[in-house]
């Protein structure tokens, strides 16, 4: 059952496809990490996520490079962040509505719209993607050089990510206003912290970093657009905030859990042909609930999180 | 698309046209679907095959698109009631609510595609051990390591069926072949289908066999990445990836629609289980690969030719 473990080929390819199912996760759960951070609830990751990849097949086929559909990505996740924190901000409308709202509207319209700019469809494209960068010397390391140093440039890109979230949050004066604003905006309103813009601010950068989990699918996975793409990936990964305790680098290890138990899954069901695959299918997440219950404890999300804030309100 | 545009404004005249004149009685044919029609996949096929049957038959057609599972027995009693004929459901997941309709109207006739065999309704299957074992066949000519692998989503009785078949077809040719089964859980993931595939690949399959939707396309890629080779068992890979396909199947709904409804339409259909052998007007072989040898050819030939004959058949072993 475990015998790739020991051929070094069998579980670099292992790591690896466990890497690669893990990423749109990672960028999704950065995100609504940092929204939920600011007291705001972002259901709407999977609908970025859709968002982000067909920005990307957009700004790819159109430029004809990698670096402008990750543009048009981004620019498609802040529109979607503009327009989650105009009505769960400003307009005070119920946050998980929403964002049920943002996902609904992202599949009619990408799906509508693939049609209308590809043509042929979205799944007859053919993109130029990212191709991975070999970092000298490091990539030679057997089995995890081919792992963490021949990746493209979206892996490293996520790592700086991570690191920046967990720096600004904990390590800055910055992330203690976003901390505050999520915990009591009141007393952070009533200290001079701009609640209003500093929830905006972050829900459009966190709503950019997810969409960059949909360009990653599209730019460096499968170089083609498909209707509803995205399969429920942005639910993991805000399942993945919950595991990971509304710590970005927690909830990148989450992440990776998800994405190695899924390709793990993957090869379980060959060796044991009898079983049932669903058995193997529902791995990824009896480990995440075993790991919620058992390992970490009681989960405390930020204290005003998915309440808009209202100066009057008492 | 300006073409298919005025293709389809030409023969929306043409209909328009002969329902004006001689055609008050027209068959008046319905087809609830799953998905949508532009899909390039199942849903287009059947499409397809609808406006065929109006074109050439001169039925009137309707049809209405993604239709989610609880509102199935209402838009099919619907049409039923607006005095359709025939009402299709497109799809096994029609099934249940096809038997009801059937039941509430007994007038009408029912037709599933692809659905299991079932009182009161007609349904259109293909015999998928038959399209699995050609596949296998070529498959046992074209495998260098010994290992293949097939690839779905859900473990779903036409599936199973096609596997059979391919297993046994690549055990007819090397006895001692593996055959590795994979399912991903989701028809349309391309990146989960795409990482399927190159797992079975790193461990050792060196022809997949895709039974999904957009799902596909991931098999495709990881094909194309790796250098190995695909069979292809709804519709024909070959002429937009001539250079992995080894040989595809098409199992052509759209063909078996319209032969249903020119049944209906000599009111010849019966509510029985209608079943498409290779090598019939609705379900055939579709291209080889350029470079496939002659023996693999000749083997795919002689197979087609003995279940044809009946001298063959795949799922008796």
């Amino acid at each position: 059952m475990f015998d790739f473990v020991f051929d070094a080929a069998q579980f670099g390819e292992f790591l690896a496809t466990g890497l690669r199912l893990s990423m749109p996760l990672i960028f999704a759960a950065m995100g609504g990490l940092l929204c939920e951070r600011a007291g705001v609830f972002n259901i709407a990751l999977e609908g970025q996520l859709l968002l982000g990849a067909f920005g990307a097949a957009l700004g790819a086929h159109l430029t004809g490079m990698a670096g402008g559909g990750v543009a048009v990505a981004l620019v498609f996740g802040a529109a979607s962040g503009l327009g989650l924190a105009l009505l769960g901000v400003t307009l005070r409308v119920n946050q998980i509505v929403v964002g049920i709202a943002v996902i609904l509207f992202a599949i009619g319209f990408t799906s509508f719209m693939s049609r209308v700019a590809f043509e042929g469809g979205g799944n007859s494209l053919r993109l130029d993607g990212f191709r991975p960068i070999d970092i000298p010397i490091l990539s030679d390391i057997p089995v995890i050089g081919p792992v963490l140093f021949a990746q493209d440039l979206l892996f490293y890109l996520m790592l700086a990510v991570v690191a920046a979230i967990q720096i600004v949050l904990f390590r800055t004066g910055l992330g203690l206003s976003i901390r505050a604003v999520g915990e009591s905006p009141a007393t952070a309103d009533a200290a001079g912290v701009p609640v209003f813009t500093l929830r905006y601010g972050v829900i459009v950068a966190g709503s950019m970093i997810a969409s960059l989990g949909g360009a990653y699918i599209v730019l460096s996975q499968v170089f083609l657009f498909s209707d509803n793409m995205s399969a429920g990936k942005g639910f993991i990964g805000l399942a993945a905030i919950v595991l990971g305790r509304w710590n970005p680098v927690l909830a990148l290890l989450a992440c990776l859990l998800f994405g190695l138990f899924d390709a793990f899954q993957l090869r379980l069901q060959f060796q044991s042909p009898d079983m049932p695959f669903q058995v193997f299918a529902a791995l990824p997440y009896v480990i995440s609930i075993m790991a919620l219950v058992g390992l970490i404890g009681r989960a405390q999300p930020p204290a005003a999180v998915g309440r808009p804030y209202d100066r009057e309100m008492r | 698309m300006k073409n298919k545009l005025a293709i389809g404004l030409a023969a929306i005249g043409v209909a328009a046209v002969m329902q004006g004149t001689a055609l008050a009685e027209a068959l008046k044919v319905a087809v609830v679907l799953p998905g949508v029609v532009t899909d390039k996949s199942f849903n287009e096929n059947v499409y397809q095959g609808l406006t065929r049957a109006r074109d050439e038959l001169g039925v009137e057609i309707a049809y209405t698109e993604k239709v989610p599972q609880p509102s199935q027995v209402e838009v099919m009693s619907d049409y039923a009631r607006r005095g359709y004929d025939v009402v299709v459901g497109a799809g096994a997941e029609y099934t249940d609510a096809a038997k009801r309709v059937a039941r509430q109207f007994p007038d009408i006739d029912v037709i599933v595609l692809n659905g299991a065999p079932t009182d009161g309704v007609a349904t259109i299957n293909y015999d998928n051990q038959q399209f699995g074992y050609v596949l296998g066949l070529a498959a046992g000519h074209g495998s260098e390591t010994g290992k293949i692998a097939a690839l779905s989503a859900q473990q779903v009785p036409a599936f199973e069926q096609v596997v059979e078949g391919y297993r046994a077809g690549f055990n007819a040719v090397r006895p001692d072949g593996e055959v590795l089964v994979a399912y991903t859980n989701d028809w349309a993931d391309i990146a989960k289908a795409k990482e399927a595939s190159l797992n079975v690949i790193s461990q050792g399959a060196d022809v997949l066999l895709p039974y999904l939707d957009a799902g596909f396309l991931g098999v495709v890629q990881a094909a194309e990445e790796r250098d190995v080779h695909v069979v292809g068992v709804v519709r024909d890979l070959s002429g937009e990836y001539p250079e992995v396909n080894l040989l595809s199947t098409v199992l052509d709904f759209g063909g078996a629609l319209y032969q249903a409804v020119e049944l209906a339409q000599n009111e010849a259909i019966e509510p029985r289980d209608y079943r498409f052998g290779i090598g019939t007007d609705a379900g055939y072989l579709g291209g080889f690969n350029a470079e496939a040898s002659q023996e693999m050819r000749d083997a795919v030939a002689a197979a087609v030719e003995k279940m044809q004959a009946g001298e063959l058949d795949p799922s008796a072993e």
